[in-house]
Parts: structure tokens; C-alpha cells; sequence
């Protein structure tokens, strides 16, 4: 019997204007599953992840988390729903451990330096976003996953600014942090990241149509 | 910066006039005013416009920061640099500077000298000393800054304000008042300078001496957007990245076990804590001074004035956070709970200085309210001037055509200060 699905999307569809990004989309990621959406630039990768993560609106379809109807626009949704998108921001003044302590809520200080021990940016605990390198910030976004509670994680292109070593990383805990009530959709062109983690893929390359 | 067309003289000679007709108006209206008030409640007009000159000194020290003593424009750097090595256009840069300086210090030591004569004050000998003591400091800020002593050049402005409040309590509360005043204002800028000095940035920036300038800008996004500087992306992006590789100090855990929009409230207010402590140190001694010495009015102004600073201060990083969507999805929190969470250190500020203007100055509860509410007035108007509106409204003025959006985002917050004052006022005389 195959685990019930903690995301569950029927009917997705999503436009700009005349362009139609995602189109009459339904699909489900299981529990303690990770799924890949591929596709070519432009096949509405990004587009979904922003749509299920509550940072644009979906024009018609609905999702659930969990068996649970929920609406990407509401906060009930963010505590369950974590994306790390494009338009993930770090805010000035606040530190790197700053960042992922808050995020963290009761786990405290000492999962925020574990995690940031395990990918390797503990050294950076104290320092401003900002003054990190692209792969470093990423290395921390990453972190701060493994720290705030999530049923579902959104990654678009996570291998993106990772070195070969952090790429390896990053598949070992994708697949650790899919526990049995979490799941995982994340975008990727990196075939060698979807190849080492074996899940399925969401090809949506016909998707999109215009 | 200098005017090319008929036009362009016409505007600069129109702002100047009215600039002259302002400052007449302080210098012969406003300031004796002042004076006389102080003089009818049994104090010395002379130690009075000493404290106002330390203020306007600061304000002088921390103009020419803000301006930068040395500035040569990009576009003429980029076509001048083949020719002349960039130290002696710098050079060249400060002498105009010391001369605009010199005459900019001309209309301020009138403008002392009106005061005073206008209370029956000597006029000529402090007019001229305080031109030559303009003069001076612009030359010192100006070495200061090339030596690369940045820190000291900009704790000279706080240095003269601080003056200016020990001043103040010396002429409201004798002895006693500049005792505790000096202690309060020395025992944090010592504190401060003995911090920095430890970690002086000079050999830090070595490398971007003879460019101050880029270096300033960098930090400054405000002087880069007014192009006083030279900018080069690659200094910009050195000096952005020296500032903030420095660590900071952790937040006590205790902060973090608070409920989670708490939590990030006392997280924005700790980490501006050290501004709120320089301007709450001057604010507060200042505003009590200056109810003893020229009534409530005055000190309603001080305290608005303060607030006003602290929530530009406190809610520089917060409007950059709201201005962020994606904040509340990963934080999991509502967008007003965000809100409220970063707006939390200004209305903290905000009511603790409401209720000491309420306790100490006798105002009824209802000012208190007026200048409780200020900050996150001030933080509302400012978010709905920076909100994005489709098209450009120009007004024409005597100055040429001006738009309407920024005069909008440059008067939001001043003119919510401007209404507190007379609301907290006029309640506070009833």
C-alpha cells in the first residue's frame, strides 16, 4: 500500500495574461517522498513552486496538505509549506544564525548550529547574509531547512552555486529530511541530482502551452 | 553641479533667495525668540545660544559628512583621469569645497551675529569665531577623512551635540546638570570611541585612501543616489563587503523562546539598540533641559524630533524587510503579524518616550497619546509614499518642474512630525 500523499494538487492552472504557464496540472507527492519537476526554461517549473508556495496566485485548481484543503495565501499554509525560491531573501542586520533561530521555533540554538555544522557553514554563524558567497548563502537557505518545521519543501534548482561536494550533500539530505509525514518537490536541471536521489519525475514540459 | 543654462542660474538664484529669506527669518525672528524666552524664565541668553550653536555645529560636521568634503563627479573623473592623476583632482575638489565652505559659514555666523544682536548680545566677535570654528572643522573632517579616520570624523557631529545637551543641563540644572549630563554623554561616546579604537578601520581601507569618497558612497546608498561621489562598482562592492563581514554579537537566547512575531520584534530592536541608546542619550537630558529652560512647547518638539530620528533609525531595516513578500511565507507568519513584529521596536520607543514627555512635562494623557502613536504614524505614511503609483505628476514651481511623487516620499514622515507637534501642543495647553 503506498503511503497516503501530504501534497496533493488537482486541476493547477496558471497564466499570464495570454501565455498559459501550467495547465489543468494534477499530481501528488506521497509521504517521505521527493519529487523532481524537470523541463526546459520556461516550461512553468518556477512558476508551480511560486504558485504552491503562496507567492503567486494560482487561477484555478487547489491544493491540499496533508488530506487538508489549504489556501496558498494564508498563514496556516506557510507553517506547513516551505519554499526555498528565487526570491529567497535574507534580511539586513539580522545574522545567519539569527536567521535560522528565528525560523527554527523551538528547536533552539543548538539545530541551528548542527545544521549549519552539517553543510558546512558553521564557520559563518555570526556574519550578515550579504557578506557570504552565493554558494555559502545557498548552503544556509539549505540549512535553514533542516531547522524550521515543514510538511512540505519546496526547492527551486537547489543545486544552483553548489560545488560538486555540496550537490552530494544536498541528495543525502533531501533524502533524510523525507520523513514518512514530509515531502519534497523541487525543481532541477542538474540530471545528476535527480539521478542520485532515483525519484520520480514531473516532466512538464507540455505543460505549458500558449 | 554648476548650472549650464540661463535657466539653471534662474533656479539656483531663486533657491538661494529663498534659502536667505528662511534664514533671515531664523536668524532675526526665530532665534531671538528663543533667546528672549529663555531670558523671561530667569536664564542666560548667552548659554542658551551657546547650546544652539554646539547643535548647529553638529548638524554642520554631520552635513559636510553626509555631503562629502571631497567629490569630483564621476563623468568628469572618467575623462580627467587619463590626464591628472586623481590625488590633485581631489585637491582641486577640496579647495572648492573650503571656498563653497567658507561661504556657507559666512551666512551661518550672520545669521549667529543677527541672533545675538537682536537680544542685545556682542554680535561681531562670535559671529567671526564662529565662522573661523566652521572653517576649522570642515579643514579637520576633511584630514580626518583622507587619514582614513572615518569613526572620529563622524563622532565629531555627535561630540558638538553632546556639547550642546551638557550645555543645556549646565544652564537648567547648574553644576549638577552638567555633572550628569557630561557623565551620560562622555560615559557612552567613551565608551563608543575606546570600542572603535580598538578596532580602528585605518589600514583596513588603505587601499581606498585617495578615493574616500567611493568608500562613503558605498556605505551611504543616499550619497550615491545624490551622485556627490565618485563610484566604481568594484570599490562599491569592496567597501559594502568590509562593512559587513564584520561579525556581530549573538542575540541572548532568551529572545529566541519568546512566541515567534515577539521574538523578531526584540530581535529588530536589539540589533538597533546601539543608535537608540546614542540618540536616546542626547534626546531625553536635552528635552528635560529644554522644558526647564523654554517651557513645554519646546521640549514636545525635542521629543518629536527624537522619536523621529529613532523611528528612521529602527525602521530603515524593518521597510526593507516589509518591502520583502516573501518574509512572512518563511517565517510561517501572517503578513500583519510581520508587520506588527517589525513595527514593535518604534511603538516601544515611541511610548517609552511619550510617557516620560507625559510625566515630565505635565502634558494631559491625550498629547501622550499624540506622540505614542507618532512612530507608527511616521512608519504608515512613509510605507504608503514609497508604494508604487503608475504614471509621473509634475507641478511646476518657481524652481522648475517638480515631481509630486518625490516631493511626496521626502515630505513622508516630516509632516507627521510637524502635525504631532502642534496636535500634542495644542492638546497639551488646553
Amino acid at each position: 500500500m503506498s503511503p497516503a500523499p501530504v501534497l496533493s494538487a488537482a486541476g493547477l492552472r496558471k497564466t499570464y495574461g495570454e501565455l498559459v504557464v501550467v495547465d489543468d496540472l494534477t499530481f501528488d507527492v506521497p509521504g517521505g517522498g521527493v519529487v523532481a519537476l524537470v523541463g526546459p526554461n520556461g516550461a512553468g517549473k518556477s512558476t508551480l513552486l511560486e504558485c504552491l508556495a503562496g507567492a503567486a496566485p494560482l487561477d484555478a485548481g487547489a491544493i491540499a496538505v496533508g488530506g487538508v484543503r489549504s489556501d496558498p495565501s494564508s498563514a496556516a499554509h506557510w507553517r506547513q509549506v516551505f519554499g526555498i525560491l528565487d526570491d529567497f531573501t535574507w534580511l539586513p542586520d539580522l545574522t545567519v544564525a539569527d536567521h535560522l533561530v528565528l525560523m527554527s521555533g523551538d528547536r533552539g540554538a543548538e539545530a541551528v548550529d548542527a545544521a549549519l555544522e552539517r553543510f558546512g557553514v558553521a564557520g559563518q554563524r555570526d556574519r550578515l547574509p550579504e557578506s557570504l558567497s552565493a554558494g555559502q548563502r545557498r548552503r544556509a537557505a539549505l540549512a535553514a531547512a533542516r531547522v524550521r518545521p515543514w510538511r512540505v519543501l519546496l526547492l527551486d534548482e537547489p543545486e544552483q552555486h553548489l560545488d560538486a561536494d555540496g550537490i552530494d550533500l544536498l541528495a543525502d539530505e533531501l533524502v533524510s529530511m523525507a520523513t514518512p509525514d514530509r515531502c519534497i518537490l523541487l525543481s532541477s536541471h542538474a540530471a545528476g541530482l535527480v539521478d542520485r536521489l532515483g525519484c520520480p519525475v514531473l516532466d512538464l514540459t507540455r505543460s505549458g502551452r500558449t | 553641479m554648476r548650472p549650464r543654462t540661463a535657466t539653471g542660474w534662474y533656479e539656483l538664484a531663486i533657491g538661494a533667495a529663498l534659502t536667505a529669506m528662511v534664514l533671515y527669518a531664523v536668524g532675526a525672528g526665530g532665534v531671538p525668540q528663543v533667546l528672549a524666552r529663555a531670558e523671561d524664565r530667569g536664564h542666560s541668553p548667552g548659554w542658551v545660544a551657546a547650546s544652539l550653536l554646539c547643535f548647529v555645529v553638529g548638524a554642520w560636521i554631520a552635513g559636510w559628512y553626509f555631503a562629502g568634503p571631497l567629490a569630483v563627479p564621476a563623468a568628469r573623473l572618467h575623462w580627467l583621469i587619463g590626464r591628472e592623476h586623481p590625488a590633485r583632482l581631489l585637491r582641486r575638489a577640496a579647495v572648492q569645497v573650503l571656498l563653497v565652505s567658507a561661504a556657507l559659514a559666512t551666512v551661518v555666523a550672520v545669521v549667529a551675529g543677527l541672533a545675538l544682536a537682536s537680544v542685545g548680545l556682542p554680535s561681531v566677535v562670535p559671529a567671526l569665531a564662529v565662522w573661523v570654528a566652521l572653517v576649522v572643522l570642515v579643514l579637520v573632517t576633511m584630514h580626518l577623512q583622507r587619514r582614513d579616520l572615518d569613526g572620529p570624523a563622524r563622532w565629531t557631529a555627535f561630540a558638538a551635540g553632546a556639547a550642546g545637551v551638557v550645555v543645556a543641563a549646565g544652564e537648567a540644572w547648574g553644576p549638577a546638570g552638567v555633572a550628569a549630563a557630561g557623565a551620560i554623554a562622555g560615559g557612552g561616546a567613551l565608551g563608543s570611541a575606546v570600542r572603535r579604537g580598538a578596532r580602528s578601520r585605518r589600514g583596513v581601507t588603505a587601499e581606498l585612501t585617495p578615493r574616500w569618497q567611493l568608500q562613503r558612497g558605498a556605505r551611504h546608498r543616499w550619497a550615491v543616489s545624490a551622485g556627490f561621489t565618485l563610484m566604481e562598482g568594484e570599490v562599491v562592492r569592496l567597501a559594502r563587503q568590509r562593512d559587513q563581514k564584520s561579525r556581530r554579537r549573538p542575540v541572548p537566547a532568551a529572545v529566541y523562546r519568546l512566541p515567534r512575531p515577539l521574538a523578531l520584534g526584540a530581535v529588530a530592536l536589539l540589533r538597533s539598540a546601539r543608535p537608540v541608546a546614542a540618540i536616546g542619550v542626547l534626546a531625553v537630558p536635552l528635552a528635560f533641559a529644554t522644558y526647564d529652560v523654554l517651557g513645554a512647547t519646546p521640549a514636545v518638539v525635542v521629543v518629536a524630533l527624537a522619536q523621529f530620528a529613532l523611528v528612521m533609525t529602527t525602521a530603515r531595516a524593518a521597510e526593507a524587510w516589509l518591502a520583502t513578500e516573501q518574509l512572512p511565507r518563511v517565517w510561517g507568519i501572517g503578513t500583519h503579524e510581520a508587520a506588527a513584529a517589525l513595527a514593535a521596536p518604534c511603538v516601544v520607543v515611541g511610548l517609552v518616550l511619550a510617557a516620560t514627555a507625559v510625566a515630565g512635562f505635565s502634558l494631559p494623557p491625550v498629547a501622550g497619546v499624540a506622540l505614542a502613536t507618532l512612530p507608527v504614524a511616521i512608519l504608515l505614511r512613509r510605507r504608503s509614499a514609497r508604494r508604487p503609483v503608475a504614471g509621473l505628476t509634475l507641478v511646476s514651481t518657481p524652481m522648475g518642474a517638480v515631481s509630486v511623487q518625490s516631493l511626496n516620499k521626502v515630505a513622508a514622515g516630516p509632516d507627521v512630525v510637524l502635525l504631532t507637534i502642534l496636535l500634542a501642543d495644542g492638546l497639551g495647553e488646553k
